[in-house]
């Protein structure tokens, strides 16, 4: 016999939220990657006034889930899921502001070649940010430790990218540092973003077996 | 002595004044039914009339006086009570009028029987022009045992948890609703039991009876107005007159006889009182 | 005290309506003063609930919306209390209909001893139905709305006093439901029963606020969050004085922040 319905109809809202508010996310991680590819200047500015949505969603989850801990009194695996959403919400909304960041980089491009091999690479950060962010997503609803962990190879792999930038620093010309260094910035972007992806891993772990993970 | 010892005394001490009270009543119980058994458990015994001279006569009439005279006792002072009982417990509460009332009662409960049959015989008898009767003895009992049968009552009453009556009111009835469709049906196998003591107490009543009904009365009564002679009067009748040879059997069938009517009576109220109880709380509900 | 009042606002920005409101309402036991110029509102379809240490006063003043405490004697009573807007002190003013708009559960639950049909045919028997068809309707609507029907339906001929503690409270509820009130009092209503039976009566509650006002009076805090939308603190602050109103708003407010430091001391359970 299920009782405290009010109290799972809530938590069952709040986890829709997150979820909602994760695919935003990526959503806008892709259309960033798009207004790289395409150096698309109205693309990146849409992300910047777009941001807002997200930021209403991390407030809403912010209350609700302070209503629930107050209210409800929640423990065991209610009580760390309510927590870990509203932590989730907050990575996720630091990734939308982070698209934000590249999206303003990317204004500033404008009239730069990017070459080809440097666009590829880039193309590979922003493909396996997104996909880490669907990763942890799935973590999430499935309850999967398994997928939580494998976020931290998969963050190898964006990192390993991020350094190459660093070092072809050492082997270009003048007129070239500059492109670099911004190129260098949006990569950074990107691997926090990556970095955020684990976390959230690392918070769905601790969610789904009660240990904190550090 | 230490506590123990004291209490291994004090256990014995009330076991044996346990077993002394029984064994009176078991004494008294064996004595009478002993002497009178064999006939009040003689159908010619129980159903015949008894005889004006010569022996072999019955008791059917006063059985009958006795059983009809219980009915009427408890039909005039029942109600009485029930009605003054809802009145001290629902709706006097406290204050002097109680405290009177219940002071007056208490005087009343201590007169010896005697006097209330005089009162009986000053009133009904012959103010009131009834002559020896039924009726008049059923007054007299009622007014002798209005103390008990009240107080009890009004401790049926009171027994009734106030939770009851919240509720009911709560619920938007009236005081006096309250009262008729909860307190009193919750009072009622209380109120069943109060009665077993009045009605013992009417079947053995001779004093006040001799001198409002009758005793050597020998027909069966058919209304109230009739004069009878009630079973306990009868049997006090014949051992103080003797007047048939063989008054003695009668004496002891008698008081055997009133032993165990007494015990049916008994055994009645409680079981009514049971059975009401339960078919109350089964109520008139759906299958 | 001024209390603290949070007007909630609904769809299209209108208000709640207020069903009940006290306005500066004091009472008396003999020369006794229990409560000390309250004034709070019951919305309508809401659940208010009155929380406070013992003794604060909580159950005086919902005995008061429904004037149960005329019953007691003695009692006096000053300020005033409506119901939509009608004074219920108002000379002449019909009580009996009060309480049947006005019904109450109680602490510990009284089912009267009678079988579970005629406990929750006791109201509408007193109102005149006396058609079988109509009871028979009443009586399964009502044990239905109070979650107990699937439970009894076979035994309806049964003593109400043979159910648990939980399914006699829900007897109760059934019975007030039964004479059709607008807004059902909760005085403790579980303190007497066991957790599970207690979380039944609260979703219960939850499904009832469609149709219901509702002010419950509960000792346990967590129980006024879970189940509440406005909560009321009451406190008696120090021995021998009347309890008073110290803080009123929206359940959510007064839990994640109370705006009175007592609220917070007390429901942080740092006295009481």
């Amino acid at each position: 016999m299920e009782v405290r319905k009010t109290f799972h109809q809530h938590l069952d809202e709040l986890y829709l939220d997150v979820l909602k508010m994760a695919n935003l996310t990526v959503d806008i991680v892709e259309k960033t990657r798009s207004a790289f590819a395409r150096l698309d200047k109205e693309a990146a500015q849409a992300i910047i006034a777009g941001d807002d949505e997200v930021d209403d969603y991390v407030k809403k989850i912010e209350e609700n889930g302070v209503e629930l801990l107050a209210r409800q009194a929640p423990v065991a695996i209610d009580l760390r899921t309510i927590i870990v959403i509203m932590r989730i919400s907050q990575h996720l909304e630091r990734c939308a502001d982070l698209c934000v960041n590249i999206s303003k980089a990317v204004q500033n491009l404008q009239g730069y070649t990017i070459s080809p091999p440097m666009a590829e690479d880039m193309d590979e950060m922003f493909t396996r940010s997104a996909k880490m962010l669907v990763r942890a997503i799935e973590a999430f609803k499935e309850r999967d430790e398994a997928k939580a962990i494998e976020l931290h190879r998969m963050d190898d792999t964006v990192d390993r990218i991020n350094r190459s930038f660093f070092t072809s620093t050492n082997r270009c010309s003048e007129e070239e540092l500059d492109l670099i260094i911004r190129i260098v910035m949006i990569a950074r972007f990107l691997e926090r973003i990556a970095d955020h992806a684990v976390d959230m891993g690392d918070e769905i772990r601790y969610m789904v077996t009660g240990e904190f993970i550090t | 002595m230490t506590a123990k010892q004291w209490d291994k005394v004090a256990t014995c001490v009330f076991w044996a004044l346990g077993i002394i009270a029984i064994a009176i009543l078991a004494f008294i119980i064996l004595e009478v039914l002993g002497r009178g058994l064999l006939t009040a458990l003689n159908p010619k015994f129980i159903f015949g009339k008894p005889k004006a001279m010569g022996s072999g006569g019955g008791i059917f009439p006063m059985i009958f006086s006795t059983l009809y005279l219980v009915v009427l006792a408890i039909a005039i002072s029942l109600p009485i009570s029930i009605g003054a009982a809802i009145y001290m417990a629902e709706y006097a509460k406290k204050g002097r009028i109680n405290n009177f009332i219940r002071f007056c009662l208490d005087s009343l409960a201590t007169l010896p029987s005697i006097v209330f049959g005089l009162f009986g015989v000053a009133l009904f008898v012959t103010a009131f022009r009834w002559s020896y009767c039924l009726l008049a003895g059923a007054f007299t009992l009622a007014i002798l045992n209005l103390p008990i049968l009240l107080r009890s009552t009004e401790e049926a009453i009171k027994l009734v948890p106030d939770t009851y009556r919240e509720a009911s009111m709560s619920l938007g009835a009236s005081r006096w609703t309250t009262i008729r469709q909860v307190v009193v049906p919750s009072a009622l196998p209380g109120i069943i039991t109060a009665t077993i003591l009045p009605i013992g107490r009417i079947v053995g009543e001779s004093a006040a009876i001799i001198y409002t009904v009758g005793v050597f009365v020998r027909n069966v009564p058919l209304n109230p107005f009739d004069t009878a002679a009630p079973l306990a009067g009868y049997i006090w009748a014949r051992q103080a007159e003797h007047g048939v040879p063989d008054w003695k059997t009668i004496v002891n069938g008698g008081a055997a006889l009133l032993l165990i009517m007494v015990f049916i009576i008994y055994f009645l109220a409680r079981w009514a009182g049971n059975r009401y109880q339960r078919k109350r709380l089964l109520g008139a509900g759906n299958k | 005290m001024r209390a603290v009042n949070t007007q909630e606002q609904g769809a299209e920005g209108m208000t709640v309506e207020k069903k009940m409101e006290i306005q500066n309402l004091s009472m008396y036991y003999g020369g006794f003063k229990a409560i000390e110029d309250i004034t709070l509102e019951v919305p309508a379809r809401r659940i208010t609930a009155l929380i406070g240490p013992s003794g604060c006063g909580k159950s005086t003043l919902v005995r008061c919306l429904n004037r149960m405490n005329d019953l007691i004697d003695g009692v006096r009573v000053e300020g005033d209390i409506t119901l939509d807007g009608e004074s219920i002190f108002r000379p002449g003013y019909d009580t009996i209909d009060l309480r049947r708009r006005v019904g109450m559960v109680f602490q510990r639950p009284n089912p009267f001893p009678k079988s579970i049909y005629e406990n929750v045919a006791y109201g509408p028997k007193l109102v005149g139905i006396k058609k079988k068809e109509e009871l028979d309707s009443i009586v399964e609507s009502s044990l239905k709305k109070a979650a107990l029907w699937n439970e009894v339906k076979a035994n309806l001929r049964e003593s109400g006093q043979n159910l648990s503690g939980g399914q006699q409270q829900r007897l109760c509820i059934a019975r007030v439901i039964a004479v059709q009130p607008e807004v059902i009092l909760f005085d403790e209503p579980c303190s007497a029963i066991d957790p599970v039976a207690t979380q039944l009566i609260e979703d219960l509650m939850a499904e009832l606020k469609e149709n219901y006002t509702m002010v419950i009076v509960t000792h346990n805090m967590q129980q006024a969050a879970r189940v509440s939308d406005y909560t009321a603190f009451l406190l008696v602050q120090e021995q021998g004085e009347p309890g008073r109103l110290i803080e009123y708003g929206e359940t959510n407010t007064i839990f994640t922040n109370p705006v009175d430091e007592r609220t917070e001391r007390y429901i942080t359970g740092r006295f009481g």
